[in-house]
């Protein structure tokens, strides 16, 4: 193909961190303009209706949200590049000390999730999409249907009334203890772990079962068949490979639906993660606490595509070649 | 007797307590709000009804002897990561829900509104009422120092210099008049004469805490429980207090757990995570049922707190007294009540305190009359009025109610347009007390709440309330030390209120608070949620 040049991993890798730290830069900017049209400001939400004019200015001027905007975002990006995620408004606490285990338990829940997830995508995936249209590609395809139309709150809160309200073989809420790992206990894991999987299986099993059925169609497959090779072998030679490319997209958009899945999800069981932080900062309108939060699963979210980029490349050489 | 006035009076203040809560839940969370939010009136049926006692000083439970030990856990709204430890500067409900079980109060308000002797032993006016003889009960802090006088002025300058929540219940106290004249006693000296300072001493965040005392995380108070570990937003954990003075609590621990969201707080309950939770929404209060049988009960408070629509007097068209009354003529109270609080409420008479020592219950109860509303109208020439009135979700009802009286308003040919703030900004300056035409959430007593909104120096004038005459009548009023006679001014002053004021309290929302079959000896209090968090009474069965 006319046009086509090798380029090297290296340079490669290095274009993609380059756009990812813009990418970032833009997310900072997006956050910090998403926190300065949030109704209300801390001042008011502190105060709440106690508030009279001079305290909310007394106020205000003690927490420096009397500072010109551009001021107050250049500060903020000054400390971030400093590793100073800033100071929580309504806490009072270095906003690092306050989310720090709760990234812990938010990565514990994304990792457990994506450590079950994966492995049984592929699973079905293969299954399903090796055999089109077979009993077992319609019933799945129904269960992933309505998994993908089904909000995550509602699959936790019916997953919550099942087995824990009626059935009572599970805690309805993860009160995990303060400064424990939630591997500690398992059984408060369950039914998060549980609703995403139902939400996340729902979207990658079908993405998979696209990826293998194309490959089960595509001419270099029909070719193999017409050459006589059994199909067992077609499929674990070239429709495979095709289908754990596909797996590694699974990871990334796992990680894209886990963002916004584990906020909702966390809330729903009270899972001390940074999804609830996030949301009750968000109320309490915890400026500082909700720039990090936010900025941080953007980060989580810009890397693991980044990783998933690279390691597709890596996977599929094909796509080393620009066009 | 020798032990403090009785009646309820002013503890200023205690109307907001739901202010953070209702931004907080507002929006879905909780924290309270509904924060504590939903709440609650008369444990009666549904129906709007009338009841007179505050609180009806409801017992939970079946009764019986109190069984000592286990661990009481119970769910909370929470204030997130602003939990505070601090006694005096707490607002939400978990913040007050910890404190009391720290630290004291020297006086604290009893189910039916009226405080009783805590940390204080006595407390006996001298001939006019701006001077007090103050004593107090031997009790020991955490760390075995003795609870002195000292202690006590050390806590009200801490208060007054810092301007924390109950600086204005304490204003009066001349603080460098006022002395001790023996470790267990102080001569309070007043700027005027108050008749009843035990309520002004009970307010809520006047909790005493040793003099000199600054490391709040290591809370050290005189309170029936000690702090073994506490994370905000997420949980603490208490122990029962060997060396309290009083009853010690029957329990041995307790566990108090934030819970933010109401569906997570309830659920936790019904899979017996927790053992007791505060604030459930209407629709989880009508799953329970009458909520006496089960394995969950409704704790249901009446007459918790007050939801009226305001008019600013000094601001058209509400400057005419007729426009006023037709306004409150063309609200049909039952039909809200049941419309916007699902029934766990009762109908109100345009005034604050309903149960209360104070309240003039002889007025008589208004009814929805869009007739007559409409004939006030045409004779104050306003004939086809039209008005904004802003409402929102930051109080469980409120938008609810508003739709309602949109609807009930027009048989009345009044327009009601209504303006829907978002939750969190409703009680932002952009708003709050901006508004000619509005709602809110009040609880407390015609006394409390006059202090709070209708004075010269009152910081929540929602109703632009300005005769001076009536203003000069209650300060009267304050310095009688006779109970009765301070009730019937109080009264006469309500019903010129009833007639002139600015207020359209259609109906009180009660408590709404739920709890295991296992826990025992809950008693229910208008104050706060869950009878006002006073865990060394439950026990667990």
């Amino acid at each position: 193909m006319a046009g086509v040049k090798r380029q090297s991993l290296g340079g490669l890798v290095a274009r993609r961190v380059g756009i990812a730290v813009v990418l970032l830069w833009i997310v900072s900017l997006l956050v910090f303009a998403a926190t300065q049209v949030l109704p209300g400001d801390t001042a008011s939400a502190i105060l709440g209706k106690t508030a009279t004019p001079d305290s909310l200015a007394q106020l205000r001027a003690q927490l420096g949200l009397d500072r010109p905007l551009l001021q107050q975002y250049t500060d903020w990006l000054g400390g971030l590049l400093h590793g100073d995620l800033g100071r929580s408004l309504a806490a009072g606490l270095p906003v690092g000390d306050l989310i720090g285990d709760r990234v812990g338990a938010t990565l514990t829940l994304a990792a457990v999730t994506l450590v079950l997830l994966v492995p049984l995508a592929l699973l079905l995936g293969v299954l399903t999409g090796t055999r089109r249209d077979g009993k077992l590609d319609q019933v799945v395809s129904w269960i992933t249907l309505a998994g993908v139309a089904v909000p995550e709150f509602v699959t936790g809160t019916l997953l919550a009334l099942l087995l824990a309200t009626w059935l009572g073989w599970l805690p309805a809420v993860s009160l995990i203890p303060p400064g424990e790992s939630p591997l500690a206990h398992p059984q408060y894991m369950v039914l998060p772990v549980l609703t995403l999987l139902v939400a996340g299986l729902a979207s990658t099993v079908r993405l998979v079962r696209v990826g293998v059925a194309q490959a089960a169609a595509a001419d270099y497959t029909e070719m193999a068949r017409l050459s006589g090779i059994p199909e067992r072998r077609v499929v674990r030679r070239w429709v495979l490979p095709n289908a754990l490319a596909a797996g590694v997209q699974v990871i990334a958009l796992t990680a894209q639906w886990l963002v916004g899945g584990i906020v909702i999800v966390e809330t729903v069981f009270q899972y001390p993660g940074i999804g609830q932080t996030l949301v009750q900062s968000v109320q309490s309108q915890d400026i500082p606490v909700v720039q990090a939060v936010a900025l941080l699963i953007a980060a989580i979210y810009v890397l693991l595509n980044l990783l998933a980029d690279i390691a597709l490349v890596l996977l599929v050489p094909r796509l080393r070649s620009a066009r | 007797m020798t032990d403090s006035p009785r009646p309820p009076e002013p503890a200023r203040g205690l109307t907001r307590r739901r202010v953070l809560q209702g931004s907080l839940t507002a929006s879905g969370l909780l924290l309270l709000p509904g924060a504590l939010a939903a709440c609650g009136d008369d444990g009666g049926s549904g129906a709007a009804t009338d009841g007179q006692t505050v609180g009806g000083a409801q017992t939970i439970g079946s009764g019986g002897t109190p069984r000592s030990g286990g661990r009481l856990r119970v769910g909370h709204v929470g204030g997130g990561t602003a939990e505070t430890l601090d006694p005096n500067s707490g607002i939400v409900g978990i913040d007050v829900a910890r404190a009391r079980q720290l630290y004291e109060l020297l006086f604290d308000f009893d189910p039916r509104g009226v405080p009783q002797p805590r940390l204080a032993e006595s407390l006996e006016a001298g001939a006019r009422a701006d001077r007090w003889r103050l004593r107090l009960r031997a009790a020991n802090f955490h760390d075995g120092r003795p609870l002195t006088a000292d202690d006590v002025l050390a806590t009200w300058r801490r208060i007054r210099t810092r301007a924390l929540q109950s600086a204005n219940a304490i204003a009066a106290i001349d603080l460098r008049k006022t002395r001790s004249t023996a470790d267990d006693t102080i001569e309070i000296v007043l700027s005027r004469p108050i008749g009843d300072l035990a309520s002004l001493l009970a307010h809520r965040a006047s909790f005493i805490i040793p003099a000199g005392f600054s490391d709040f995380a290591r809370p050290n108070g005189t309170g029936p429980f000690t702090l073994v570990s506490f994370k905000p937003g997420e949980r603490s954990l208490m122990r029962r207090n060997p060396g309290y003075w009083g009853d010690a609590p029957h329990v041995d621990e307790l566990e108090q757990i934030s819970i933010p969201d109401s569906t997570a707080r309830y659920n936790a309950l019904q899979g017996g995570q927790v053992d007791a939770i505060e604030a459930i929404e209407f629709a989880q209060a009508r799953q329970l049922g009458d909520g006496t049988s089960g394995p969950v009960r409704l704790v249901r408070t009446a007459n918790a707190s007050a939801l009226p629509t305001y008019m600013r007097v000094d601001e058209a068209p509400f400057t005419d007294p007729r426009v006023r009354r037709a306004m409150r003529l063309a609200v049909d109270r039952e039909q809200s009540v049941q419309a916007a609080l699902l029934g766990y409420g009762s109908i109100g008479n345009d005034l604050f305190g309903k149960g209360y020592p104070s309240y003039n219950d002889a007025l008589p109860q208004r009814a929805y009359d869009p007739e007559q509303a409409r004939s006030l109208l045409r004779a104050a020439g306003q004939d086809g009025l039209t008005v904004k009135l802003y409402s929102s979700r930051a109080v469980p009802g409120m938008l609810e109610a508003a739709t309602a009286y949109k609807q009930q308003a027009q048989a009345a040919g009044i327009t009601i347009d209504l303006q829907t703030v978002p939750a969190a900004d409703y009680y932002s300056d952009r708003y709050y007390l901006k508004v000619a035409f509005g709602q809110d959430q009040w609880s407390g007593s015609f006394e409390q709440t006059t202090l709070d909104g209708l004075l010269p120096d009152s910081g929540f004038n929602i109703t632009g309330w300005r005769d001076a005459a009536w203003q000069r009548r209650f300060v009267q009023a304050q310095s009688m030390t006779d109970e009765a006679a301070r009730n019937d001014v109080y009264k006469e002053l309500q019903s010129t209120l009833y007639d002139e004021g600015g207020l359209i309290v259609w109906g009180y929302v009660d408590f709404l608070d739920a709890a295991s079959a296992r826990v025992e000896g809950i008693v229910t209090n208008p104050l706060y949620n869950l009878g006002y968090y006073e865990f060394r009474n439950w026990w667990l069965v």
